[in-house]
């Protein structure tokens, strides 16, 4: 009994014995995709998926002082009234963990000037950084951030702050940002960061879905792609002796189930994704009304306000004109979607020409908006060569709503 | 109360849809027979009942739901009878393969060597994969259910025309800017995209008439229906080529899965779900009819095909890669050979001229020079080389959008090409492989040689100008898959091959 018992359980372990085996080639393939990407990124790699975030100077916008961009850089000629000169652009949201050390080059500096680096993150743009630049006697240079409290999570944009005066004019040539080979620990940490960050639904989110960050170094879709190749590598190398079986399954399946595993891995990691969105969903939206839910959607604030327009507009759809400084942007529409049905149509960027706009039509002017200023003795909306008779129904910090009346 | 009447209004053009295509089928029980109804049926359906909307206007008729779905509900008792006399109402979705395949799937061969044990796996891997899936729905459905309208186009665009048909009660008339300012009516209304087709917005409007007002929720429930109509329609063609009902699973989550493909569910109100679904089942549909000259598929091919146009101004476009796929398709040897170059002679010689102009009455100036094509209605596109692989690299290869899709599709490529290369493949295969040919020369047409390469750049339609395409290519993979292992199998086990086409 015991000897059959023994037997039966050799035989059940030689049956699982293939599956054993492809377990550890899981498992070896994921450990060399995990080695490949690291020796990739210290044998030199880092250079090809994160190369050095360049701004040359002709790209820098002047935000104050006086200069113009040039074939070799910005040329900056006067600070503005503050003392200051500022130039700026954007750093494609380049990591600060990763992109450390700063490089510059200024020609026309002189001893005893003094130059800052500023910079904003994506997590708070609205807070500037500063950083007084060394400059010793040199047009170029190099500053290492890593010990900077300020230089964290992703980069949004970086400056250049220079003091005045200036007793010639300068020339920025370029700003840039290197990444440094970080330690294998550092990569580590980073694969993690890349396989956990959480990915919240945004206006881009029906165009693509990054699944990382956009300069992840450890894309997971990359490292399940080299888990599989590497893991059927290993099978293939590796796994139990072809006998040339009477049908393919046996030798095709452990193929197909590498892919499938990966895919099930993507998809988990997708789902955990999803789940977290439909929990910050659930927070802000379950349990209410429709006038709650667009109230605590992201333009809650803007909603309000155009409820309060709409209480000013009448009960039939009335045309309606929505002017702003950018007609095809995000509050533009957003404006005319909560105000339907009245007939609006939110393409300006100007006033309505005065043939256009007739009497008990309404002109929405949403803030901030420098294009028209409201006369209100003479109750007259104008704007260069139009002027249109209105009657102002409500204003606040948001914007305006008029009513073209007749008259002149 | 009002989500009762919302219910029934989805749920009654979907059941006499999938009543009349299971009567198609109503002579046999071939598995994926009620999968491919409800959901081939569901999407017709649901277009239908936006034909309806048009006639009651065109009729003079006020707008309303209750008259359609009234049209619709005896059209779903008449078709359920005929599919109750007819069929035996079975359900074999976990069950026995069909009668018409020959037995030579992946998962038939595990059936004929694996132990009972092996069986009960499967079953097992079906049951938590369906499980799965369910997960995935329920969240997606969650979503729809409790976050208001939210990506740009929907607000922009495709839900402004249904909020003012729903709010005002008549399918008011949209038109271009220049003309909105110039009406003195205040009966007409504007968007940017005026000339986009009316369907999906008549879809969102469509719940939102049984709710009897304006709301969200409603309109974007149709969404939903996409969805599981394309799974339904894609397990069913599945199982009707011949997989096992695991295999099919397994390939419509692959589908299902797909993220770019779920955040147009949870995030609804855009027209490329829409297109997806009915483009791809029209190919599937068509992909079946090339395979055995089932006219039924033929049928399902040509009645989605027709439904492109009606949902985005592109679906014209891809109407016309049918027509390579469906010579390839129909015609073989030397015929095949005399078409190809015959066409090859006319593109050089319509290089040669430097293209052609047109201006037929009522149908606006054609331009199709080699440096410029102008179609009315559907844009003007100047034609140069614009190169730039890295965003079709990122896209598919390197962020989440696809998973291991891009993988996959080039894997199967290699096998499709080498299959019928060395196997002289047959025509469906040959049809199946023109019409992804051309698909991929129509996306390179379009992301590299025109304006749209800079939508590729900034990632802004190169994905979702894509999805149009994925359900019909990744039904191309799993043929092809089945296909190579049919030709090999036989091979190894020294039987004469038999790569026969079985009828349906």
């Amino acid at each position: 009994m015991a000897m059959t018992r023994t037997m039966g359980t050799r035989i059940f372990l030689r049956q699982i014995q293939p599956f054993w085996r492809w377990l550890l080639t899981v498992l070896g393939g994921a450990l060399l995709a995990v080695l490949a990407l690291v020796l990739f990124y210290l044998l030199g790699g880092l250079a090809v998926v994160a190369p050095p975030v360049v701004l040359p100077g002709a790209k820098l916008q002047l935000v104050s002082g006086q200069g113009k961009p040039t074939p070799t850089g910005l040329e900056i000629r006067q600070v503005g009234p503050q003392g200051w000169a500022a130039a700026r652009g954007t750093a494609r949201m380049a990591s600060a963990a990763l992109y450390r050390q700063f490089t510059w080059r200024i020609d026309g500096l002189q001893p005893g000037s003094e130059a800052r680096l500023v910079w904003a993150t994506a997590a708070d743009p609205k807070t500037s950084h500063e950083r007084v630049l060394p400059l010793a006697g040199s047009d170029e240079g190099v500053l290492d951030l890593g010990t900077e409290p300020g230089w964290q999570g992703r980069i949004a944009g970086i400056g250049l702050a220079v003091r005045g005066p200036l007793s010639q004019p300068l020339v920025v040539r370029h700003l840039e940002l290197r990444p440094v080979v970080p330690t294998v620990g550092a990569l580590l940490r980073w694969m993690v960061e890349d396989w956990t960050t959480f990915e919240d639904w945004s206006q881009r989110s029906i165009n693509y879905t990054s699944g990382a960050p956009l300069n992840a170094l450890f894309p997971p879709v990359v490292m399940v792609a080299l888990w599989v190749g590497f893991g059927a590598a290993l099978w293939a190398l590796f796994g139990p002796p072809r006998r040339a079986p009477e049908v393919l399954l046996p030798l095709l399946l452990p193929y197909a189930a590498f892919f499938l595993l990966g895919w099930l891995t993507l998809d988990v990691r997708w789902q955990w994704d999803l789940g977290q969105r439909l929990t910050q969903t659930a927070r802000d939206f379950a349990g209410k009304n429709v006038d709650e839910r667009r109230l605590a959607a992201l333009d809650g604030e803007f909603y309000r306000f155009l409820r309060e327009v709409r209480q000013r507009l009448p009960e039939q759809p009335a045309r309606l004109f929505i002017v702003s400084a950018d007609p095809a942007g995000f509050w533009a529409g957003r404006a005319r979607y909560h105000l339907l049905p009245h007939n609006g149509y939110a393409g300006f960027a100007r006033l309505p020409p005065s043939d256009a706009a007739r009497v008990g039509d309404y002109v929405l002017i949403l803030s901030p908006f420098a294009g028209a200023r409201y006369d209100p003795e003479r109750r007259m909306l104008e704007e260069e060569n139009t002027s249109l008779a209105v009657e102002m129904l409500h204003r606040a910090d948001l914007g305006a709503l008029f009513r073209i009346r007749g008259g002149t | 109360m009002e989500w009762w009447r919302v219910g029934w209004a989805l749920a009654i053009p979907w059941f006499a849809g999938a009543l009349w295509v299971r009567v198609l089928w109503r002579d046999a029980s071939p598995p994926g027979a009620w999968p491919l109804a409800l959901g081939y049926g569901g999407l017709l359906g649901l277009l239908a009942a936006t034909l309806l909307l048009r006639v009651q206007t065109a009729l003079g008729l006020p707008l309303g739901w209750v008259g359609p779905t009234l049209v619709l509900a005896v059209l779903a008792l008449a078709g359920g009878r005929l599919a109750w006399r007819r069929t035996s109402l079975d359900f074999p979705i976990l069950g026995q393969r069909g009668k018409a395949p020959p037995d030579r799937s992946l998962d038939s061969q595990a059936q004929g060597t694996a132990p009972k044990t092996g069986a009960k796996w499967q079953q097992a891997l079906f049951v938590l994969l369906l499980a799965w899936l369910g997960i995935r729905f329920i969240n997606l459905a969650l979503e729809v259910w409790w976050r208001p309208l939210y990506p740009w186009d929907a607000w922009t665009t495709w839900a402004v025309r249904p909020r003012v048909w729903s709010e005002l009660g008549q399918l008011l008339p949209f038109v271009d800017p220049q003309r909105w300012l110039g009406d003195a009516t205040g009966s007409v209304y504007t968007i940017e995209a005026w000339t986009y087709p009316h369907t999906v917005p008549l879809l969102a409007l469509w719940p939102t008439l049984a709710y009897g007002g304006w709301n969200e929720t409603a309109a974007n429930l149709p969404w939903l229906g996409c969805v599981l109509g394309l799974g339904l329609g894609f397990y069913g063609q599945a199982r009707l080529w011949g997989a096992s009902a695991l295999t099919a699973l397994v390939f419509t989550w692959l589908l299902l899965s797909l993220p770019l493909l779920d955040t147009h569910v949870a995030l609804a109100g855009y027209a490329d779900l829409w297109l997806a679904a009915v483009f791809g089942l029209a190919t599937i549909a068509f992909f079946q009819w090339a395979r055995n000259g089932d006219r039924r598929q033929g049928l399902l091919a040509v009645l989605l095909a027709l439904a492109c146009p009606l949902v985005k101004l592109e679906g014209a476009v891809w109407l016309l890669l049918f027509i390579p796929a469906w010579l390839a398709a129909r015609l073989g040897g030397w015929r095949l050979l005399a078409v190809a170059i015959t066409v090859a002679a006319l593109g050089l010689g319509w290089w040669w001229v430097g293209g052609v102009a047109f201006n037929p009455p009522g149908l606006g100036e054609w331009v199709l020079r080699p440096d410029l094509i102008q179609v009315p209605y559907l844009g003007r596109f100047n034609l140069g080389y614009r190169g730039g692989w890295d965003p079709v690299v990122k896209n598919f290869l390197v962020l989440a959008n696809w998973h291991l899709l891009g993988y996959l599709a080039l894997i199967a490529a290699g096998v499709a090409v080498i299959t019928v290369i060395r196997d002289r493949a047959e025509r469906w295969l040959r049809a199946e492989l023109t019409f992804v040919v051309a698909s991929l020369a129509a996306l390179f047409v379009l992301f590299f040689l025109t304006d749209a390469q800079r939508w590729a750049e900034q990632y802004t339609s190169i994905n979702r100008v894509a999805l149009d395409f994925v359900p019909a290519f990744l039904f191309w993979i799993l043929t092809v898959f089945e296909q190579a292992y049919r030709t090999l199998e036989p091979a190894r086990s020294g039987e004469p091959r038999d790569i026969e086409h079985p009828s349906v």
